[in-house]
């Protein structure tokens, strides 16, 4: 039972959207991530903005600024499946009518802003095997409860219709229990629990599905979370960090460790699957899975403080070779790049924007 | 001394005219005029009214804070208010909410309606009864007064640790958000003993437990739930206040502290806190649709039971709060089941409501309308709740606009819905007029279409990967056209209650008048006068019925032998209401409000200091010695 179909993957490879900074997942210097941590209000801002600008690396919620490509059917023929879709088009249609008004300049980047290339952010879009059992469970849910609803509110209607008082007759102080009344008292109370047991062993399935223990992972990447940035970690020989940005191999499931090295965060790339917590003196694992080579984004999703709504990751999935090649070149030291001046504007307007 | 009640001149009830009996009462049982009459009153009814206009004031103020949330989520980033306030926003909002609005607004009801409803002339424990009011108010000014100066918590309704500590939230906000519970939380826990001692102990003679209101059902287990939950949270928020101002290390993991700790007493206190919430809404609309279905609610010992069920299982859920914690599967496994087990309970009322529907003649006026309402956006709510009962999606759901979507539903499906409805319904019973019809209906029509239209497009944005808690959002990511949706009908929403305000002014002028019983509703409280004497009834009833006005017993027997000059109410059995003594309830003091100033300005102080625990006992003390110290003869005569 399928209530969407998978949709038609647009290929997420650095070069496919126009204007794309190819991407730099450089070595982040241990001493520049600690500015990070400094606990001022005020200076945190401040701080965070030149070695930003300085690692590219770091600085990947730059692929929401990037992507200013005009890609918009593509971004509507992605959601083939009702619902989905029907969500899309709606909020589509309501930031049109908002972007007309504003002008012919917040036109076009109005447009662009819904390109695919910010990266599939939506339970209801899933690109992952734990994100796909979680959607059938859901939707399976959705189907049920609405069933539940339906037949409540018929009820209450057909209560209300069939016996109205216009007269203001005298109130009934004994009022007899009826028969069938009784009757359909024991239906409701079996059918309800018949009902949430369906559904507690279907979401036991579920839990036991994604979070059954199988083998570990060939790949297991450390997350650890900051105020207000992540740290990746890819341990072994040759081990080497991120920011921000994951990179693993499509197709194979990786294992991501969480810490963290101040507050309570969480982890959650929607597409991919469900969410978990980092929490202080504790270490939690997630399995994820992309199907497919794109970029997933996902973000913080436990109140962490000031720039709690600043606090985005992408997981970047790459075709396995791809990522074996793209692993390899990590162990050198990362060259400055060409684009290190265009990346440190992106980042001004993204901490402009912050503020 | 106690002789001298025995004296053979003592007035007794039996020896008056109708009209002498209540002109004494009224004496006896009256309020003083003048600045030390007002805050030395202990008359339930005048305290009821004081929550209940506060309560609706911290319901407006949080109201308005959340149009601000929304005209910030309006569009995409947004720069109408920065970070920095908008995490104080819906910090206070929440607060306020919970904690400032929906725990009194019940007690509101609770203290004007319960002692009315079980035939008595006051509540147990008057004085505490004041006490809790001044308390509860002084959090609130507390709470508001500090955010006014800039004193303004941040961290969120539930405060997780460690962002709430020290370490991460240097100034006073979370100390004042943590003293604010305590304050609300000694004003609920009085109250709630006050409820207990009234439901068990002075009803009526013949109100047996089979024939108490279900209203008065329903507030008997609040006040239980309120008894068993609340000192929960009261130890992890002082334990919150400690940790930051003696450093002691409850929650530090790096001292051997744990900050699931925290999580754990929150949500042991959180989830009931849901029902204590909830719970004054099913009593409404138990009486709602008991008088305008023109029968009693079908079922009535399935319902009490349903009740009680509810208050057991309320305390076995609070880790489904937890479930992305990273918790043994197993564990929390057992919590889905039991999250989805109090779903049982919850549809047996809702059935036994919509058979009474059913089985009776339905009259559609604005209180029913509301609890129509009630059961479309209330199921709606519960059933988004099972789903967030399931482990596997409450991963995906979990702290999104879906869960925003999910308690709006029920909070004001639950609660505000048909609190509206019981404001147009008992409206008469407190002013002597009835609120204007046609608005009522136009307020309804407003605030369903305008509630569905702000949280209805919530569920989707969660789903669309929305966290809560953001102050803003990037335009390329598409959620700005169902955010620009929910800000119209929040706006909507928020209208609806400016109408509400208007009908409430211009009727307690202008309304109809409406007689003592109205709607030709069962319970006693409408067996009085609109508004009620100070003494309730002039003379106790005693039930032969669970009906007792639509039976329509002319010769309704009456308790007589009470003193008329002295304040006497009949104490009587706790199972079968027979009438076991009389006693003497406490006249009007200004003590209490001098003790709950005095505890005010200790709580207040030990943010700044431990001292001023030290310091501000003995005045408490002292005020507490004044207030029970015992009367002299003179004065008894
Ligand atoms: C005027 C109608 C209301 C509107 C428009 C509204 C809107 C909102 C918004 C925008 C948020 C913040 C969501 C976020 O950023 O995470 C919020 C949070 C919240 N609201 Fe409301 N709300 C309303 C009424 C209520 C009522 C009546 C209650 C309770 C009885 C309530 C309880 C809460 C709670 C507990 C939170 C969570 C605060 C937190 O995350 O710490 N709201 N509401
Ligand atoms: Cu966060
Ligand atoms: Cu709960």
């Amino acid at each position: 039972m399928k209530f969407w179909s998978v949709h038609k993957m647009q290929n997420f490879e650095a070069g496919d959207c126009p204007g794309h900074p190819p991407w730099h997942s450089g070595r982040v210097d241990a001493a520049k991530q600690k500015n990070a941590a400094n606990k001022k209000e005020g200076e945190k801002r401040r701080d965070v903005e030149p070695w930003l600008a300085q690692d590219p690396g770091v600085a990947s919620e730059t692929h929401r600024f990037a992507s200013l490509a005009p890609d918009e059917h593509n971004n509507i023929e992605r959601h083939h499946t009702v619902p989905h879709a029907l969500l899309h088009l709606l909020s589509h249609a309501a930031e049109r009518a908002r972007t007309l008004s504003a002008g012919p300049i917040s036109i076009a980047v109005g447009s662009a802003a819904l390109s695919g290339c910010a990266g599939v952010q939506s339970a209801l879009d899933p690109r992952g095997e734990q994100a796909h059992t979680l959607a059938v469970l859901f939707w399976t849910f959705t189907a049920v409860l609405a069933l539940v609803w339906f037949l409540t509110m018929a009820g209450l209607i057909f209560a209300l219709a069939h016996r109205r008082n216009r007269r203001g007759e005298p109130a009934q102080p004994r009022a007899a229990v009826k028969r069938p009344m009784l009757i359909a008292f024991c239906v409701m109370l079996a059918s309800s629990t018949i009902i949430l047991s369906g559904l507690a062993v279907l979401s036991f399935g579920a839990q036991k599905a994604i979070f059954g223990s199988g083998a570990g992972a060939a790949l297991t990447i450390s997350v650890i979370g900051h105020q207000w940035w992540w740290q990746v970690r890819y341990e072994g020989d040759g081990g080497f960090e991120t920011a921000n940005e994951i990179r693993i191999p499509a197709g194979s499931p990786v294992d991501i460790k969480l810490t963290t090295a101040d507050v309570i965060h969480s982890f959650w790339i929607p597409s991919l699957a469900g969410k978990l917590d980092l929490i202080p003196g504790k270490s939690n694992e997630l399995r994820i899975q992309a199907s497919k080579p794109g970029v997933y984004r996902g973000q913080c999703a436990e109140f962490c403080g000031q720039q709690h709504a600043h606090m985005a990751i992408f997981v970047v999935a790459l075709e396995p070779r791809e990522f074996e090649r793209w692993r390899a070149g990590q162990a050198a030291p990362v060259k400055p790049t060409a684009h290190l001046g265009r990346q440190g504007v992106f980042t001004l307007a993204l901490l402009e924007n912050a503020q | 001394m106690s002789l001298a009640s025995e004296e053979p001149h003592a007035t007794r009830d039996s020896d008056l005219g109708d009209e002498e009996l209540r002109a004494r009462l009224r004496k006896t049982w009256g309020t003083n005029g003048g600045l030390i009459g007002f805050l030395s009153t202990v008359d339930h009814k005048v305290i009821g009214i004081r929550y209940a206009v506060t309560s609706f004031a911290f319901l407006l103020a949080g109201g308005v804070l959340a149009l601000i949330m929304r005209l910030q989520l309006a569009r995409p980033d947004n720069h109408l208010v920065g970070a920095e306030l908008y995490n104080q926003l819906f910090t206070m909002h929440g607060t306020t909410m919970m904690f400032l609005f929906g725990v009194p607004v019940g007690e509101a009801f609770a203290i004007y309606l319960v002692p009315l409803m079980v035939g008595t002339r006051n509540i147990a424990f008057p004085r505490l009864n004041a006490f809790s009011y001044y308390v509860y108010l002084f959090g609130g000014l507390m709470l508001w007064g500090g955010f006014a100066f800039s004193i303004r918590p941040d961290v969120g309704w539930f405060s997780y640790v460690p962002l709430a500590n020290l370490d991460f939230t240097p100034g006073k906000g979370p100390d004042y958000w943590a003293q604010m519970i305590t304050f609300t939380e000694v004003a609920a826990l009085a109250v709630s003993v006050e409820i207990v001692v009234t439901v068990l102990k002075q009803r009526a003679p013949g109100m047996t437990l089979d024939r108490i209101p279900l209203f008065v059902w329903t507030m008997l287990v609040h006040s239980f739930i309120i008894i068993f939950a609340m000192p929960a949270v009261m130890l992890a928020s002082s334990m919150l206040i400690m940790d930051r101002l003696v450093t002691t290390q409850f929650f530090n993991a790096d001292a051997g502290g744990d900050p699931l700790l925290w999580q754990h007493l929150f949500w042991f206190f959180g989830h009931p806190e849901v029902y204590i919430i909830f719970l004054p809404g099913t009593a409404f609309v138990s009486a709602i649709v008991a008088t305008f279905s023109r029968r009693p609610v079908f079922g009535y010992l399935p319902m009490v039971l349903s009740l009680i069920a509810i208050g057991f299982l309320s305390f076995g859920l609070w880790v489904h709060h937890m479930f992305v914690t990273g918790l043994p599967q197993v564990g929390a496994a057992f919590f889905t089941a039991s999250s989805m087990a109090i779903a049982i309970p919850n549809g047996v009322q809702i059935f036994c409501w919509i058979a009474t529907l059913w089985d009776g003649k339905p009259v559609l006026k604005t209180p029913l309308i509301f609890v129509l309402g009630f059961f479309f956006i209330f199921v709606t709510g519960g059933l988004s709740g099972v789903m967030l009962a399931s482990v596997p999606i409450d991963t995906q759901v979990h702290d999104t606009y879906f869960v925003v979507a999910h308690f709006h539903y029920v909070l004001i499906g639950g609660t505000l819905f048909p609190l509206v409805g019981a404001v147009y319904y008992w409206f008469p019973k407190l002013t002597g007029r009835l609120m204007d019809e046609r608005l009522g209906k136009w307020q309804f029509a407003l605030a369903f279409i305008g509630f569905n239209i702000a949280f209805f497009p919530m569920h989707m944005l969660g789903l669309l990967g929305m966290p809560r808690r953001v102050y803003t959002y990037p335009a390329e990511i598409g959620w700005g056209g169902l955010n620009l949706l929910a800000s119209a009908g929040a706006l909507l929403f928020f209208a609806s209650f400016l109408l509400m305000a208007y009908n409430l002014l211009v009727s307690a002028r202008k309304g109809a008048l409406a007689g003592d019983n109205p709607w030709d509703a069962d319970t006693l409280e409408w067996a009085t006068t609109s508004p009620p004497q100070p003494q309730n009834f002039d003379r106790i009833p005693c039930l032969t019925s669970g009906s007792p006005l639509w039976s329509r017993d002319d010769d309704q027997p009456v308790v007589s032998g009470l003193k008329v000059d002295e304040r006497e109410l009949v104490v009587t059995s706790i199972t079968e209401a027979r009438p076991d003594i009389r006693e003497e309830s406490p006249a009007p003091s200004i003590w209490p409000f001098v003790a709950a100033l005095a505890t005010a300005a200790a709580f207040i102080g030990s943010i700044y200091t431990p001292w001023a625990i030290t310091w501000g006992s003995p005045v408490v003390a002292l005020a507490l010695v004044a207030w029970f110290w015992p009367k002299t003869s003179e004065e008894n005569a």
